[in-house]
């Protein structure tokens, strides 16, 4: 025992010699690692890259921003850009023998959030019936233009005018051109006379385009077509900017016409920084300008796309929130949550919207320039757009009424109707524009009737098309709908009426209206770069990848709710 | 004959509103509904407390830019400015709605609600109209519960009664024997009649009913539709151009009511007058009748009202004075030179501000000849300021009546030439009023007559400024016996 315990007993000499021991130890490897660090820091240093002037990591200044090429998907994904399809005159025969509708992909929304639709759009060439229709609408435009400024009139001949409607006649116009109802020569005089005197127009405190115009004489005017100034409307603008980036890309020799008409607006309050949209008044009191938000779900986000196709950022316009739904005919239709009592503004849900985003824009992000038609790549637009219309189609079945239902307006009081798939808490509400019930003014609209036919290619929309592809006046043009309840035709004619079924045509015979840009810089971007005018106007800069609005999916409508 | 021409004007405004609609739209789309012209009424003035206005959701070119909406006697409404207006008990206006519509660029309006139409006639009456109704049919107003029998007359300009239980706002029936031809929701009633007397009265507060939550308080001072003050982008109501019978009814009204009311006291003086002189005359029908309970009669006038009441209060204290002057003749004779003609153009003119001091020369004869108290001063100028502030009376008239009340010697000042520019006849007539005990209350019916008559022409120079002794009516004079008849009804 005692022997043991001597023999474990350490000297202070080991003790020593096993510190230095560790302590040399340790200092190697930290000698080892520093050096291997020091070594690995100063070869990645040495491999930065340098900034090259209008690269990437360049950091442009304002000045030299324009020269920027605006980024679309074909730029980033290398795939083809839609291109403009020919004239239904040079179409060949076989032209549609080939189109790929994708009809074998299952619907709903894929990893991108893009969204491929249950019902496929209607394509072809336009038949008889068809081609009197368009011929018919177009007459329309025709008769009501005005010869001293070339606006057409928004409702049969009374002088005044949108900018809303201006972008339905700029349609029914490309329509007219695209479907071979007239040449070139007339095409370009109408536009280019219409372009002219649009940036001749005195705007609103010399801001943006007031929001009636007197078409004979080019002033602006109030609600009562006095001359005066009301405000301007941001939604008037923005689809009127779809239809000025839709001409300058089918047609770029009208590029310069039209980026000069909008340079002379000043947007500074249109659209704030975080994207949401504006519109302007007079207050009664003060005569000072008031800006309110403008826009409820549906249009709001087809006039923010418009913005978008020009370089601005409507993010919070853009997106669907707020929104509620509500079940009707098993159908969860949204609704803007923004109550009407609160902020004093209806939150209507009619069918034109949507049907003007997919037949113009495809259902698309303002940056897609090379999707396919039956993929779109703004899914929830397209599943929104979707159930409007199926809730449409319910109601057809289950109650016997054919349903295509648009704001439009009734020849009598209250001359103007609202006539909602849902608004103020009430499925099917037909509302007058201060909220009035009247019932009696419900129809089937003969804009909504032909979108639904064109854009959802079903056996209701069969049906809808045959009540309305005749319903026209040779003189007039197409009426604006048929009443639901038989007391005949709404015998009353307008330009957003006839534009949009002249869309509608076009859309069945070139699909997705919207083509590609194809040219390099814009005036519109690179205009006035040496002045502050488009810092002080918010005129934006080419939009970058960066700067794309985001793609987004909402919980998506599979089986009907009850 | 007169049912005649009154059923043909009915008919006249009927067809005048009932083709507005119509006439709404002369173009293909009726955009010209909404010029600016066809504006008549300012939206931003609230018919009631709690309405506002708010901005129409317009997507198009045309339309008015704002309207109104509020609740009202238990119903919701809203309003154009070019009147349209729908009342109905849901917020929605949906069901049950009374519709109103006026002629395009006039103030003539009508509300319409099933068979039944209500419009304002040229004398401001409500005036209903059923359609499909014939002669002999009965109408009954019922509460589900019970009924009463309306009389016919409901198809006549509307009595204050029939007007008050129609706005009960339960259901009209219109019987054809035993079989029920229409029965109509009556909510919404009281609500279309102010807001037609409303647009009549060009947003004038003061022809609301009693009661109607009115902001402010519905001074008067609120009266109009400002619309000159009015600046706004939107289209401005027009000012009232016409001064056709619609826009006149109200003042014509009023003066028909006072010239009445003067004449009822004048009947009343006449009978006491009769009574204290130990004549037989047998009362009128209309003094055997209480006091006029003219407030619930007139809600609109009180004021009217309370004057008139006090007039009759001050005349009775009159009569008083008069019953006391007679057991004083022979003790205070007036001198001849002053009773001759009180309003003798030699005497000292009184200055015609009534606001001024007497003058002088003036207030010490008072003094000294007849006020030998402090009391009787104080009395006198209390009956002074009735006269004056009360009655409407000028100086010189009023010191002539109390000279008359008191057997003053004072001197008469002189009087201007009354409104009418001439010297009444009954007092030219009587001469030496008071000389003698049968000429005094002679001169006294003259007094009184010349204040019935510059209270008249008063009452109407302030009505209409440009007519000239606007000489009363049989009609004028059957609204009152019209009324006694319906109050000896209860």
């Amino acid at each position: 025992m005692g022997s043991g315990q001597g023999s474990s007993r350490k000297s202070p000499f080991g003790g020593v010699l096993a510190i230095v021991a560790a302590v040399t130890a340790l200092a190697g490897v930290t000698y080892g690692l520093g050096s291997a660090a020091r070594t690995l820091l100063l070869a990645q240093e040495e491999e930065i890259n340098p900034i090259i002037a209008g690269g990437d990591l360049d950091n442009l200044p304002a000045i030299m921003r324009g020269n920027l090429p605006s980024v679309t998907t074909s730029m980033t994904t290398g795939a083809t850009r839609n291109e403009k399809p020919p004239r239904m005159c040079e179409m060949p025969d076989d032209y549609f023998d080939d189109l790929d509708q994708a009809r074998d992909r299952p619907h709903g929304y894929n990893v991108q959030n893009a969204y491929v639709r249950r019902y496929r759009a209607r394509r072809g060439f336009l038949n008889d019936r068809e081609m009197r229709a368009a011929k018919v609408a177009w007459h329309y435009f025709e008769k009501f233009t005005q010869e001293t400024t070339g606006l057409a009139n928004s409702v049969g001949n009374y002088p005044s005018t949108t900018l809303w409607d201006t972008a339905s006649y700029v349609a029914g116009l490309v329509a007219a051109f695209e479907l071979c109802l007239i040449e070139k020569p007339e095409f370009d005089r109408r536009m280019t006379q219409l372009l002219t005197t649009i940036k001749g127009l005195d705007l609103f405190r010399k801001e943006m385009p007031n929001k009636v115009y007197h078409t004979k004489t080019g002033e602006k005017v109030d609600y009562t077509n006095k001359a005066g100034e009301i405000g301007f409307s941001a939604l008037d603008i923005g689809r009127f900017l779809v239809w000025m980036r839709i001409v300058k890309n089918r047609y770029p020799y009208h590029g310069n016409t039209i980026d000069s008409v909008l340079l002379k607006w000043d947007f500074r309050n249109i659209i704030d920084d975080e994207g949401l949209m504006f519109g302007a008044y007079v207050d009664a009191d003060t005569g000072e300008t008031v800006y309110a938000q403008e826009g409820r779900l549906g249009y709001e986000e087809y006039a923010a796309k418009g913005f978008a196709l020009w370089g601005f950022r409507p993010v919070l316009a853009h997106r669907a929130e707020p929104f509620l739904t509500a079940s009707i005919f098993g159908v969860p239709v949204p609704y803007d949550g923004r109550d009407p009592r609160v902020f004093h503004s209806q939150n209507y849900v009619v069918t034109e919207s949507y049907l003007q985003d997919g037949m113009e824009l495809g259902f698309d992000m303002p940056h897609d320039d090379s999707s396919p038609d039956w993929l779109s790549t703004d899914g929830w637009r397209a599943e929104f757009a979707e159930r409007i219309y199926q809730v449409q189609e319910n109601r057809w079945r289950r109650t016997g009424f054919m349903t295509a239902r648009s704001e439009h307006n009734v020849k009598g009081p209250p001359y103007f109707t609202y006539d909602t798939v849902f608004s103020d808490g009430y499925p099917w509400n037909t509302v007058t524009p201060r909220g009035d019930y009247v019932p009696d003014h419900a129809a089937v609209a003969a804009k909504a009737a032909l979108g639904l036919w064109v854009l959802w290619d079903t056996p209701y929309t069969a049906v809808l098309y045959d009540a309305i592809i005749e319903l026209y006046d040779p003189e007039n043009g197409m009426y604006e709908g048929i009443y639901e309840r038989g007391q005949g035709r709404v015998a009353i004619f307008t330009a957003n009426n006839n534009g949009i079924i002249l869309t509608a045509l076009l859309h069945k015979v070139q699909g997705k209206i919207l083509t590609g840009y194809t040219g390099e810089n814009e005036v519109w971007y690179t205009a006035f770069r040496d002045q502050d005018i488009r810092e002080r106007r918010k005129y934006p800069d080419p939009p970058q990848e960066e700067d794309w609005l985001p793609a987004l999916r909402h919980s998506i409508y599979l089986e009907p709710e009850f | 004959m007169s049912h005649l021409c009154k059923l043909l004007a009915i008919s006249g405004v009927a067809i005048c509103v009932a083709t507005a609609s119509t006439a709404q739209d002369p173009t293909v789309n009726g955009a010209s509904a909404f010029a600016s012209e066809n504006a008549i009424l300012d939206t931003s003035i609230p018919f009631a407390i709690g309405a506002r206005e708010a901005r129409q959701s317009l997507r198009g070119a045309f339309g008015w830019p704002t309207f109104q909406e509020g609740l009202v006697e238990g119903v919701y409404f809203r309003f154009d400015p070019d009147g349209y207006a729908r009342f109905a008990p849901t917020p929605r206006l949906d069901s049950d709605v009374f519709e109103v519509v006026c002629r395009p660029r006039t103030y003539t309006c009508m509300g319409r609600k099933q068979q039944l139409s209500m419009m304002l006639n040229s004398r401001n009456q409500m005036q209903l109209q059923l359609d499909d109704v014939v002669s002999g049919d009965r109408f009954f107003v019922t509460d589900g519960l019970s009924e009463i029998q309306v009389p016919d007359r409901i198809l006549q300009p509307l009595d204050l009664q029939i007007e008050t239980l129609l706005g009960t706002g339960n259901e009209l029936v219109v019987r054809r024997g035993e079989e029920e031809t229409a029965r109509i929701s009556l909510k919404g009633f009281t609500a279309v009649a102010a807001y037609l007397r409303w647009i009549a009265a060009r947003q004038d507060y003061t022809v609301l009913p009693r009661g109607w939550p009115v902001p402010n308080g519905g001074t008067s001072d609120t009266t109009l539709t400002q619309s000159t003050a009015w600046d706004s982008p939107m289209p401005q109501p027009q000012r009232p151009i016409d001064t056709g019978p619609t826009g006149a009814a109200p003042v014509e009204r009023e003066v028909a009511e006072v010239r009445g009311e003067l004449n009822l006291l004048r009947e009343l003086l006449m009978n006491r007058e009769g009574q204290a002189n130990g004549n037989t005359t047998l009362p009128s029908p209309t003094t055997s009748h209480p006091p006029i309970d003219s407030a619930s009669s007139y809600p609109a006038n009180t004021e009217v009202d309370m004057k008139v009441s006090e007039l009759q209060r001050t005349v009775d204290a009159l009569q008083d004075e008069l019953f006391r002057i007679r057991g004083q003749e022979g003790t205070n004779v007036l001198p001849a030179a002053a009773m001759m003609d009180p309003f003798a153009s030699g005497a000292q003119p009184l200055p015609t501000d009534p606001l001024q001091p007497m003058p002088g020369a003036l207030a010490p004869a008072v003094a000294q000849d007849n006020m030998t108290s402090a009391g009787e001063g104080a009395l006198m100028a209390k009956r002074l300021s009735v006269l004056m502030d009360e009655l409407g009376m000028d100086l010189a008239t009023a010191v002539a009546v109390l000279q008359m009340s008191n057997g003053t010697t004072l001197p008469a000042p002189a009087l201007p030439p009354g409104p009418a520019g001439v010297v009444p006849a009954s007092t030219r007539d009587t001469g030496a009023v008071g000389s003698t005990p049968d000429t005094q209350p002679l001169y006294q019916d003259g007094v009184v007559e010349q204040i019935l008559r510059e209270l008249e022409e008063e009452t109407l120079a302030m009505a209409n400024p440009g007519a000239q002794n606007p000489a009363g009516t049989a009609e004028e004079y059957q609204l009152l016996s019209r009324y006694f008849r319906s109050v000896a009804q209860q």
